[in-house]
């Protein structure tokens, strides 16, 4: 049993132990912090960049990931303020440049904080884009026509569950590969199937895997 | 070569030619008692070390020699990268190969002496403790190395002369001083630097493990572990106040206090070698050029913190480094310096290299202890910090090279010593890697807290007026107009540079900031490990936004999105890429705003950008020699007949923006003009 120790979020002072994530804990106390990257049984996995609160530190609040902070004594954070709702609306834009997803739940999350941001009077800032939000309507065909799309992993928010999920399942068959914006996942396996326990498409927010991390990301090695 | 000599005057007496006089072979050197000189002692005495291991003492006589040989000239060829590259192998090659030196002059292959520009160097050591020093060697200069080392008198062609202050005694560039200099601007080139830790850079063979230990390699060490316990150390290196010089800043002695004090008894030291930043080469010019101080810096790190192993992480771009470390470290070992009960105490140590897999981000050391253990190099959020809990989970110390490299002084001097130069915050002296627009960039040791100003122009040589502005600490440092400030760690930050790992790139007034930025925007959006959403996509964004900028597409209001969002990103990546990879954006909008606004007015002030500019004559200078008409490889150019000046054109569509033309002129009448009318 670790310390207990009791943190403010919001004004709500809350029991926490030491060393905890604390988006683990805010998400224990259903407090509402938008995720796409989290999952209880994987831990933060710092790749959403939705979970942004702030933190009180030397009297001024500093925007952090919730994900990255663990619960220490005095720490004091807010969820909601007009900067939050600029970062994770700049945020949700350059997630909806990855879509349009299969699951439509993802652009409902992003839609939302893009609706609040918009309420809290942030302006809206997708003209500099550097990829337009693509519509809804295009069809999954025409996706697949477009090899940049495909290179793109269009359709995947790089959230990496599937990669620590398929790590949990004792098989690592799933790898980030490249780095920056070319950065991708990757199926690396010699075997010629991969078992078909389809845990990563259990847990994709997005439904880019829709049937096993194999048939997802293997023709897209080294693309 | 003497009966060419004569054969030569007697042609020439017969063709009624005055006659030319040579320097004189005789009369012979003084002859020093250098043969009898027992260099231990006179070592260990000015490292305060009180009894010499005999292997040390062994070798030492036995470097010595080798160094400064009592009744023999030496030439020392540099053969570092920048040496290689300059060609320098060939005229090792040539001298090494003379069958006349035998007995007389040794040939010894060096590493890089700092004055990258003047490669391929030579230094030619005569017994009476003199070094000719010939710079840009070539076949005009052949025969004057060959003669001052066969006549110990210099020759024609020598850029400087040196001498030992004592003579035969030789630990370091410090004991030199200049005697003569025929090249005023070679000589600027040392007088203002302070050369400690790379002081052997270029004079001692970095394969040789007695050539480092006759110049007093190995001492410190040896006093560290005979006389010092290893909390004294620390407390030396508490003392001393010696930063971190791999970017941050942190301080050693610290670091050290903090690894010694964990309860985990399996404690790691390990050199970061991984230096990626563009234009910074200090890591790999003291690696190749004396391995062995770095391997001295890691063995007293370890010794303090009571590590028994340590790595050196080294980039996968460096394969002479990789190669003369390890030679190093099998040397050190055959000889006993590292193992198993190192000189018979109960001291060990065994040392790896472990190359890199050519990331920019593995340099960062959470992420490189990923690496280490074979994992993604992706760092994680600190605290826990790896000094308290690194590789594998044990305490680990990780010191840049450069750091390291100082170690030995600090022990050898003591703290007192090496505060002499520098400032109170930032004390010592700090390696530079002085590139770009300079007429002499080179590999420079300058005490810190130094007036740039000295480094760009006396060092350099850089006229003031063409200097624009400098980028400190490579693309995660900053970029500042050229101003009079003092380089130390307080002094650059507060500026919004970062002293960074010590590239100094210098930029003249024909570089765009805005186009510089974007490009190192791009180099950082290339090497994101791609692990935080706004590094990785952010950066890209950014990218975007200043190539739109550069290339006449921008939009009003994208300038306050370019702030912010730089913001946004040093605010919410993980790691100190993220952090400071908008450096170079916020410095240059802080600092340059008005050439952003007015790219986004079309206008480029450097006339750098592409998009923004035309070419136009200017006819009081031309004088119709039609090479740019000629050198065109699109025709943009079209010339009337018999108009002279005035009939060239320039047909702006068609032209590419290729340069060719600005490049060809003689008398540089094609110029690039931003803005105004297209004529």
């Amino acid at each position: 049993m670790k310390d207990e120790i009791r943190i403010i979020i919001d004004d709500l002072v809350l029991n926490a132990e030491v060393g905890m994530p604390l988006l683990s804990l805010l998400k224990e106390w259903k407090i509402d912090i938008p995720t796409l990257c989290y999952h209880s049984q994987l831990g933060p996995l710092h790749r959403c960049s939705l979970c942004i609160v702030e933190v009180r530190r030397s009297g001024e609040w500093k925007a952090k990931h919730a994900c990255m902070l663990a619960c220490t004594s005095g720490l004091e954070i807010r969820t909601i303020s007009s900067d939050i709702h600029r970062l994770r609306a700049r945020a949700a834009r350059i997630l909806l440049t990855r879509g349009p997803f299969a699951k439509p739940s993802v652009e409902i999350i992003l839609h939302r904080i893009l609706s609040a941001a918009k309420a809290a009077g942030i302006p809206d800032d997708s003209q500099f884009l550097p990829i337009e939000i693509p519509e809804e309507s295009i069809s999954k065909d025409l996706l697949d026509q477009d090899p940049t799309a495909q290179m793109r992993q269009q359709g995947c928010v790089l959230c990496g569950q599937c990669v620590e999920m398929c790590k949990k399942t004792g098989n690592n068959f799933l790898t980030f590969l490249g780095r920056g914006n070319k950065l991708r996942i990757s199926y690396v396996n010699t075997a010629a199937t991969c078992g078909k326990c389809r845990a990563c498409s259990h847990v994709c927010p997005t439904g880019y895997i829709h049937s096993t991390g194999q048939a997802a990301f293997a023709a897209k090695l080294y693309r | 070569m003497l009966a060419n000599d004569n054969f030569l005057t007697d042609t020439r007496t017969k063709l009624g030619l005055p006659k030319i006089t040579y320097t004189p072979a005789s009369p012979p050197p003084p002859v020093f008692p250098q043969a009898a000189m027992n260099i231990a002692p006179v070592l260990s005495a000015r490292y305060g070390l009180k009894n010499i291991p005999p292997l040390l003492a062994e070798l030492a006589e036995q470097g010595h020699e080798l160094l400064c040989p009592s009744n023999m000239a030496r030439i020392s060829v540099g053969l570092a990268t920048c040496g290689q590259a300059a060609g320098a192998g060939n005229w090792f090659k040539l001298l090494a190969a003379r069958l006349d030196f035998k007995n007389k002059v040794i040939v010894r292959h060096v590493g890089c002496l700092g004055a990258c520009y003047g490669e391929p160097l030579v230094d030619v050591r005569t017994p009476d403790g003199k070094h000719h020093i010939f710079g840009k060697v070539g076949s005009d200069v052949h025969w004057s190395i060959i003669r001052t080392a066969q006549q110990h008198v210099s020759q024609r062609g020598a850029w400087m002369v040196l001498r030992e202050r004592e003579p035969g005694i030789l630990t370091g560039f410090a004991d030199l001083e200049i005697e003569k200099s025929f090249h005023s601007a070679f000589a600027d080139f040392f007088v203002h630097q302070k050369r400690r830790v790379s002081g052997n850079c270029g004079l001692i063979d970095p394969q040789s493990l007695p050539e480092y230990i006759g110049a007093g390699g190995y001492f410190a060490f040896a006093k560290a572990l005979f006389e010092r316990t290893p909390e004294q150390v620390t407390a030396e290196m508490t003392a001393s106040g010696l930063r971190g010089r791999g970017g941050s800043g942190f301080k050693t002695g610290h670091k050290w206090e903090i690894a010694a004090s964990a309860n985990d008894q399996d404690r790691i030291v390990i050199a970061n070698a991984d230096e990626g930043d563009p234009g910074a080469y200090m890591d790999r010019t003291l690696m190749e050029s004396d391995p062995h101080r770095v391997l001295e810096g890691i063995m007293i790190a370890a010794y303090a913190v009571g590590a028994r192993e340590a790595y050196i992480f080294m980039r996968q771009e460096y394969p002479l480094a990789v190669s003369r470390l390890r030679q190093a470290i099998s040397d050190a070992q055959a000889a006993g310096l590292l193992g198993e009960r190192i000189l018979g105490t109960g001291f060990s140590l065994r040392i790896g290299v472990i190359q890199s897999a050519g990331a920019f981000v593995c340099g960062e050391e959470t992420s490189m202890l990923q690496v280490i253990t074979g994992q993604r190099g992706e760092p994680w959020p600190r605290p826990p910090y790896p000094a308290s809990q690194g590789l594998n989970g044990h305490p680990t110390v990780i010191n840049n090279v450069e750091t390291l490299a100082n170690v030995p002084w600090i022990i050898a001097y003591g703290a007192e010593a090496f505060r002499e130069q520098g400032n109170g915050d930032s004390p010592g002296t700090k390696i530079f890697c002085l590139t770009g627009d300079v007429p002499k960039p080179g590999f420079i040791e300058v005490p810190l807290g130094i007036n740039v100003r000295k480094i760009v122009e006396n060092i350099g040589g850089a006229a003031p007026e063409t200097v624009k502005a400098l980028q400190i600490g490579g693309p995660s440092g900053g970029i500042v107009p050229y101003s009079d400030f003092a380089m130390d760690f307080s002094a650059v930050s507060s500026i919004g540079a970062m002293m960074g790992s010590g590239g100094l790139v210098v930029l003249n007034q024909s570089r765009c900031v805005v186009d510089l930025t974007h490009h190192l925007v791009r180099f950082m959006a290339d090497e994101s490990c791609g692990q935080c959403l706004f590094c990785r996509d952010g950066l890209t964004w950014l990218e975007k936004l200043l190539s739109q900028l550069t290339a006449k597409q921008g939009k009003p209001g994208m300038i306050d999105i370019l702030e912010n969002l730089g913001r946004d990103i040093a605010g919410l990546s993980l790691c100190a890429l993220g952090q400071s990879a908008v450096n170079p954006l916020l410095t240059t909008l802080q600092n340059f705003r008005e050439e952003y606004d007015a790219h986004l007015a079309g206008i480029c002030p450097a006339a750098a950008c592409n998009a923004m500019i035309h070419f136009e004559i200017i006819h009081s200078r031309c004088t119709d020699c039609r090479g740019c008409y000629r050198a065109c490889p699109v025709k943009a150019i079209t010339v009337e007949a018999g108009k002279g000046p005035a009939g060239y054109l320039f047909d702006h569509d068609r032209c590419i923006r290729c340069r060719t033309c600005a490049e060809i002129c003689p008398h540089n009448c094609v110029v690039a003009v931003s803005g105004g009318e297209q004529k």
